[in-house]
Order: structure tokens, then C-alpha cells, then sequence
């Protein structure tokens, strides 16, 4: 059910073109390209972006000059497209070869928008209401005969 | 007090020496078993089947000891027993009684199953420190539950019925520390699972002191 | 005015319940990746693990006070108590089984909160089983009650202080508590959340209620 993108990309870190006129310098990835459209950026609750990179609301995951102990950077963010889907995205940054290699896998989290929500959920409401009703219905039953029998005991 | 407790201990361990029955059967189904593993599997080639059949044979012999710490004391007995002992002095003397038993189970135990099925321990100080405290959990646990179910009129019945699921963590404890001490993993990793046996014992001893003087009374 | 006394926490949790039904299934949710739209479960699932464990524990609150002082009606409320304790907890693991199948691919793993919770209804399954041993009144009632402390705090144990001890798969042992990681929507989860508890604590109060009245009713015949 999930639909994953996944894009590898492997650059040198110095001087690669960018197909985006304003991209700045020491740009990892173009989440804006990649998912058709970036409405928001949130971060993972609880966990923080590592030392030197940085997200701009644009899209774009900067990398400063502070990242350069050679090791595996990982983080994730949720973006959420102006469509209202929300990506899970993963990065992964690894700095230990000389050749730096950018991992991105985006994974499409499927909600139930879209032809669910337009008035079939309401469906659903209405079946688990009915079937509490019973039930609370089949409580007040056994209360109500419970006092008629403690009232003539 | 400490002297009461140990007076008491004691009595338990002359008692257990002197009958024919009661160790020596307990040591016969140990050795028993083993001489049956070896008769139809011949040496494990694996470390977990040997850690499996230990974990077996050590369970059952250590259950059957404790079973019977509080079996054998008529009514008549506790009677004299409350009048002498303060109730926590009686069930930790008890509780002593099964660490001694289970102790020398678990020495007979491993003694048998390293000389005739090979012996797989990697990481040896980490092996004795996970048996003898899962051991003592064992007995610790099982003099509460032997006490709490002699006061029911069917107490062997009733024993298992408690104390399996009582004892269903420390053994998946006990297990996982033991199968990794066989593969030689360090202590550090394991703590967690130390951490559980040793609350184990350290909460069976609790209960006993809090819980049994209302179980003793009557 | 007494009427309102006695009945009206069971409107209250009907009521409750009318708002957390809709609200659980069209309510805004955080959106999680394996979870998906399943995290809805949580309105459930673990509403019946918070409302198992607040009857256990008024059922041993009645057995500990039957231990200072004894009494047949604190026997009853901390047995029937129990048995309401016992269905929450039987439906929070058939819940869990449900959500597990669909989210980590099993119904069961070898997971610490799953054997320990496994273990700790095992626990109480043996408490039932131990009353019905137990011939004489007064020992039964006591040794029940004993049993009882023993069986929470193993739960207490089992279910919350050894799943954080070592890795789970459960959210919130093995890494940050609680339910911090899903509420990146402010708190728009907890509004359904809580009151799904309070009104579950009082459906479970009434159920046990029920059962007090009908226990007591039954020993009052048998003594005649």
C-alpha cells in the first residue's frame, strides 16, 4: 500500500549545477522537485536535524561546512504537497567515501482522503453508533431488572 | 532475629538430608534426564538445544524442590511455628531453604549436562551469574506462591496454576541472558535481562516480607 | 437529585462515547508512516489498557482495605472489579492482535510489553482460578485478597517497568514515553483521546456495578 519513490542521487559536493536558478550553495536535494510541490516541512517530532543541515521552507536541504566528520548523516522529515499528501522522507548522507553519496526515499503515506472521506465514512459512523447503542441499550435492560428485583427481594 | 532464621533454616535442611526422599529424588530426576537427552540426542551440536534442554531440566527440578517447602507442615505444626517466629522470620527462612536447594540442583544440574553433553558456555561468569540468580527468582517466587496455595485443600494443583505465569518472564529472561552467555556476548549487553532477574529476586523477597503475616495468621 | 447521583455517570459516558465515535473516525489525525490510518486504533486499543488498569486497581484498592479490615462487601467489589479489569484487558490484547496482523505483518511477536501483558492476565486468570480452590470463606477471602496485591504490582511490572527496560516495538518503550510522538498536531488526538478514557473508566464502573448487585443478590438467596 505504500508507494515509494526512491531517487539516488551521487554528486560531488563542489560545484554541480543546479537545474533551479536560486538554489543556494552546498544544496543536497530539491525536495520541491522531487515531490511535485512542497507545501510544508515539518520535522520528525522529537528527533533534530544533525549539525550543519538545514531544510529551507522552500525545499531545499542545505549542507554547511560544519557537517564534515566522515560518518552516515541520517535524518527524516514529513513534507506535507499542496495536494495534501504527506511524504515521509528519509535522508541519508554519507560522508565517509570520498565520493559523498545523498540517499533520499520519500514514502507517500496513504490516508483515507480523498473518495473515503467524501460521505461514505459517515457510513461507518453510523454502524459503530448503532452497535454501541445496542449495547448500552442491552446494559440499561439488565439495570432496570436488576432494581425491580432488589426492590422485591 | 537473624539467628530465629537461621535456627529455622536449619531444621529445613536437616530435615531435607535426613529423609531418603526429597533430594536424592530431586538429584535423580536431574541426573535422569540428562541420561536420557544423552541416550537420544547424543551431544547437542548446537549451543540453544543444549541451553533449551538445561533451561528444561533446571525448571522442573526446581519447581518439584520448592513444591514441597511448605507440603509437609500440618496445621498443628504452623501452630507452634507462629508462637515461636515472627511470620517474615518463617517464610525467609523458607526462602533460604529454597536458594540452598536450588543452588545445589543447579551445580548438579550443570555438573551432569557439561560432563556428558559438552559444555557450550562461552562467556563462563556471565553463565553461573544468570543461572544462580534466575534459580534463586525461582525459589524466592515459588515460597510465596507454595505458601499462598497451602491454603487451598488442593495446594499440589493449584502450585502450577500460579506460578506459571508468574515465572513466564523470568525464564524468557533467563533464557535470552543464558543463550547469549553461550555465545560469549559480553556482560554489558545483557544487563537489561540481569536487571530483570535480580528485580525478580528482589521482589519475591518483598512480597514475602509484606504479604505472608497475613497469610500466616491463618 | 439522588437519581442524578447514581445514574448520571452513566449518561455522562454515553454521551462521551456518541462525541468519541464520530469524532474517532472523521477526527484529524497525525499522519505516520506504517500506521497510516490505523492510528485511529489508539482511541481504542489503548483506552482499554488505561481502563484495565484503573479497575485492577480499584480492585485491589478494595482488596488491600478488606486486608486491614475485613469485610464480605469489599470481597465482592474487589472480585467483580477484577472480572471487569480482566474483559478490558482480554479485549485490549484481541485489539492489539487485530492492529499487530495488519501493521507489523503478525499477530504476535516476541515482544516484552506483549509477554508481559500476556503474563500479567495469565496472572489474573490465576486469581480466579485460586478463589475457586479455596473452600472456607474467610481464607478464601483473604488469600484472594493477598493475591490480588501480588497480581497488580506484577502488572504494574510486567506491562510498564519491563518493556522500558529493554527494546520493544511498541511506541514509547525502547525510546521517548508516551504518546509524544503522534501529537505533532497539537493536541487535536488527545481531545478524543482523554474523554474516550473517562467515558471507557465509566462504562467499566457501571458494568461492575451491575455485576456487585447481582453477586450480592445471589449470596442473599443462597443464604436463606
Amino acid at each position: 500500500m505504500v508507494k515509494s519513490y526512491i531517487l539516488l542521487l551521487a554528486f560531488f559536493v563542489s560545484g554541480t549545477a543546479q537545474l533551479r536558478a536560486a538554489a543556494p550553495q552546498d544544496t543536497l536535494a530539491d525536495l520541491n522537485a522531487m515531490l511535485g510541490g512542497i507545501k510544508s516541512i515539518q520535522l520528525s517530532t522529537g528527533k533534530e536535524l544533525p549539525k550543519g543541515f538545514s531544510i529551507t521552507p522552500e525545499g531545499w536541504v542545505l549542507k554547511d561546512t560544519a557537517a564534515q566528520e566522515a560518518k552516515m548523516y541520517v535524518f527524516e522529515v514529513v513534507a506535507l504537497t499542496p495536494e495534501e499528501d504527506t511524504y515521509n522522507v528519509a535522508f541519508k548522507y554519507d560522508n565517509r567515501t570520498a565520493l559523498p553519496k545523498v540517499t533520499v526515499l520519500a514514502d507517500k503515506v496513504e490516508m483515507a482522503t480523498g473518495l473515503r472521506k467524501d460521505g461514505m465514512i459517515w457510513v461507518v459512523v453510523a454502524v459503530s453508533m448503532t452497535v454501541f447503542t445496542i449495547l448500552i441499550g442491552y446494559l440499561v435492560l439488565l439495570d432496570r431488572k436488576l432494581r425491580k428485583m432488589e426492590r422485591t427481594a | 532475629m537473624i539467628q530465629r532464621i537461621y535456627i529455622l533454616l536449619q531444621k529445613d535442611l536437616r530435615l531435607e538430608f535426613r529423609s531418603k526422599t526429597g533430594l536424592s529424588s530431586l538429584l535423580m530426576y536431574a541426573l535422569g534426564s540428562v541420561f536420557i537427552i544423552y541416550m537420544s540426542v547424543g551431544e547437542p551440536e548446537q549451543g540453544f538445544i543444549w541451553n533449551a534442554l538445561f533451561w528444561i531440566t533446571l525448571l522442573y527440578s526446581c519447581v518439584n524442590s520448592v513444591m514441597r517447602a511448605f507440603y509437609y507442615e500440618t496445621s498443628s505444626l504452623r501452630l507452634y511455628y507462629y508462637q515461636i517466629a515472627h511470620p517474615q522470620e518463617v517464610i525467609f527462612a523458607k526462602q533460604l531453604y529454597g536458594y540452598v536447594l536450588n543452588t545445589i540442583l543447579l551445580a548438579v544440574s550443570f555438573g551432569a549436562f557439561a560432563l556428558v553433553l559438552g559444555n557450550f558456555v562461552q562467556n563462563m561468569p556471565l553463565f553461573v551469574l544468570v543461572s544462580l540468580l534466575s534459580t534463586w527468582g525461582i525459589g524466592a517466587m515459588l515460597t510465596l506462591i507454595s505458601a499462598i496455595s497451602s491454603q487451598t485443600n488442593n495446594a499440589a494443583g493449584i502450585l502450577p496454576v500460579l506460578a506459571f505465569p508468574v515465572l513466564l518472564p523470568l525464564f524468557l529472561s533467563a533464557i535470552k541472558a543464558a543463550s547469549a552467555a553461550i555465545d560469549g556476548e559480553a556482560f554489558a549487553q545483557q544487563w537489561a535481562n540481569i536487571a530483570v532477574l535480580g528485580l525478580f529476586n528482589i521482589l519475591a523477597w518483598l512480597f514475602s516480607y509484606l504479604l505472608f503475616p497475613y497469610l500466616w495468621r491463618s | 437529585m439522588k437519581a442524578i447521583l447514581k445514574h448520571g455517570y452513566k449518561v455522562l459516558a454515553v454521551l462521551i462515547m456518541l462525541y468519541v465515535i464520530p469524532m474517532a473516525w472523521t477526527g484529524e489525525v497525525s499522519v505516520q508512516v506504517i500506521l497510516h490510518e490505523t492510528i485511529r486504533n489508539l482511541y481504542w486499543h489503548v483506552v482499554m489498557w488505561f481502563a484495565m488498569i484503573l479497575m485492577f486497581g480499584i480492585s485491589v484498592y478494595y482488596s488491600a482495605s478488606h486486608l486491614a479490615e475485613p469485610s464480605e462487601r469489599k470481597d465482592i467489589y474487589a472480585l467483580e472489579f477484577a472480572n471487569v479489569g480482566m474483559m478490558f484487558g482480554i479485549a485490549g490484547i484481541v485489539t492489539g492482535m487485530i492492529w499487530a496482523q495488519f501493521t507489523w505483518g503478525a499477530p504476535w511477536t516476541n515482544d516484552t510489553k506483549l509477554n508481559g501483558s500476556a503474563a500479567s492476565l495469565l496472572i489474573y486468570a490465576a486469581y480466579f482460578i485460586l478463589r475457586n480452590s479455596v473452600q472456607d470463606r474467610v481464607k478464601r477471602e483473604k488469600t484472594a485478597a493477598v493475591y490480588n496485591i501480588f497480581a497488580f504490582v506484577m502488572l504494574l511490572i510486567l506491562v510498564g517497568i519491563m518493556p522500558r527496560l529493554k527494546d520493544s516495538l511498541h511506541p514509547g518503550n525502547g525510546g521517548n514515553p508516551g504518546f509524544g510522538n503522534y501529537d505533532d498536531l497539537k493536541g487535536s488526538m488527545a481531545v478524543v483521546f482523554r474523554p474516550a478514557v473517562l467515558a471507557w473508566i465509566l462504562i467499566g464502573i457501571w458494568i461492575a456495578n451491575i455485576r456487585i448487585r447481582i453477586k450480592t443478590l445471589q449470596l442473599k438467596k443462597e443464604q436463606w
